[in-house]
């Protein structure tokens, strides 16, 4: 008998029928080349691993997460199928929840091992045991130490604080604009709060907004409008970490 | 009078301006700002400067089209000025692409500090 239970859901064909016949020889497996009917599967399944395209063309990776957490009754690990051209974008991933990655194109021997590896690690408390956007450090310490160092503390402080109100001026752009519609004017200002977070050492609003900020000038509307929920969350998590006092000198 | 370098930073974001300027001051620099290139261009004709940092991504001019109107001033000692290029979007240029452009030297952003030095002091020597 076949001890777990894998869900895949890839929309590439050849791609699905190798993870299918790779995994199909150790576990049971259920197979689905589209998100949204994967999800209607998991309201009454529970899988062991769920592998997921990140490029999917029915559902983005964080619709899915999003509703997939909505069921509330998984804690597997949901692992991101990345192809080799997204590899950069992991940092991204990561922040939306995604702990683990196999790459595209499938190699079968380095394959079912990974697979083993997935399966023995501890349960996740939640989908993908995340409420948070990811649990990296917020500010980067050695970018911080540098600016203590290159400047003085007064300024810095004053200079955190300015960009906590930029910060708060795109989220109120964000919500009297429509995303789509308004593309190129969000885009330019997620570029400047995009430069001025990389400076300042806050990394996970700097990766938000460098994905954002590649999408809008990809001129793909509605996957930078889903991004921008990300990158509020980033920036909430930031004015979070910037109201206690002694977030920045705990750093 | 004083002996300072004198550095014009072109630069949109005052968050950047603030800090460049924090940093600046602390290796002795003198630093004046220009939200834009226009004002670049109206600051350097009015002032002497050993040195621009200029962004790319500007309203009104960008640090590209300010850059090539720098070059082509008639004061010799003011379109010889050294620049360096900051740019969040390095991807879109080759190094040779900024050369060809007029700046001396380029840097990406997000800004490192001690890069930031580092490529101002190895100008100005």
């Amino acid at each position: 008998m076949k001890s777990k239970n894998i869900l895949i859901v890839e929309n590439k064909e050849q791609d699905r029928k190798l993870m299918e016949h790779l995994i199909g020889q150790v576990h049971a497996f259920q197979s689905f080349d589209q998100g949204t009917v994967a999800l209607s599967q998991l309201a009454i399944q529970n899988p062991d691993l769920i592998l997921i395209s990140l490029q999917l063309l029915d559902i983005e990776p964080i619709l899915f997460l999003q509703k997939l957490k909505a069921l509330g009754n998984h804690s597997c690990r949901v692992v991101g199928l990345i192809s080799s051209t997204e590899q950069q974008q992991i940092p991204y991933f990561r922040a939306l929840g995604f702990e683990e990655f196999i790459s595209k194109p499938i190699r079968p021997k380095e394959f079912i091992p990974k697979i083993q590896s997935l399966l023995v690690l501890p349960e996740k408390t939640g989908a993908n045991g995340r409420e948070n956007p990811s649990s990296g450090p917020i500010l980067n310490p050695e970018i911080y130490q540098q600016l203590l160092r290159l400047s003085s503390k007064e300024v810095i402080l004053q200079v955190f604080s300015d960009f906590a109100e930029e910060c708060e001026n795109l989220l109120q752009l964000l919500e009297r604009s429509n995303a789509i519609e308004t593309t190129e004017e969000i885009t330019r200002a997620v570029h400047t709060l995009k430069g001025n977070s990389g400076t300042l050492g806050l990394d996970k609003l700097f990766e938000a907004a460098r994905f954002s900020e590649s999408l809008g000038k990809q001129g793909k509307s509605i996957e930078f409008a889903e991004s921008l929920h990300y990158l509020k969350a980033a920036i909430k998590e930031f004015q979070e970490f910037l109201k206690n006092e002694q977030s920045l000198n705990n750093v | 009078m004083s002996d300072k370098i004198k550095i014009l930073v072109g630069e949109d974001s005052s968050i950047i301006i603030n800090l460049t300027k924090s940093v600046l001051a602390f290796e002795n620099y003198s630093m004046k700002a220009a939200r834009n290139g226009k004002q670049v261009l109206e600051m350097l004709e009015a002032e002497d400067f050993d040195l621009i940092l200029m962004d790319i991504t500007m309203p009104q001019m960008d640090g590209i089209e300010c850059t090539k109107a720098i070059r082509k001033l008639a004061d010799a000692t003011k379109n010889n000025i050294p620049i360096i290029a900051i740019t969040g979007n390095a991807a879109n240029h080759t190094p040779e692409d900024f050369r060809k452009f007029g700046f001396n030297e380029f840097i990406q952003k997000p800004l490192n500090y001690d890069l930031v030095l580092a490529t101002v002091k190895k100008i100005l020597s």
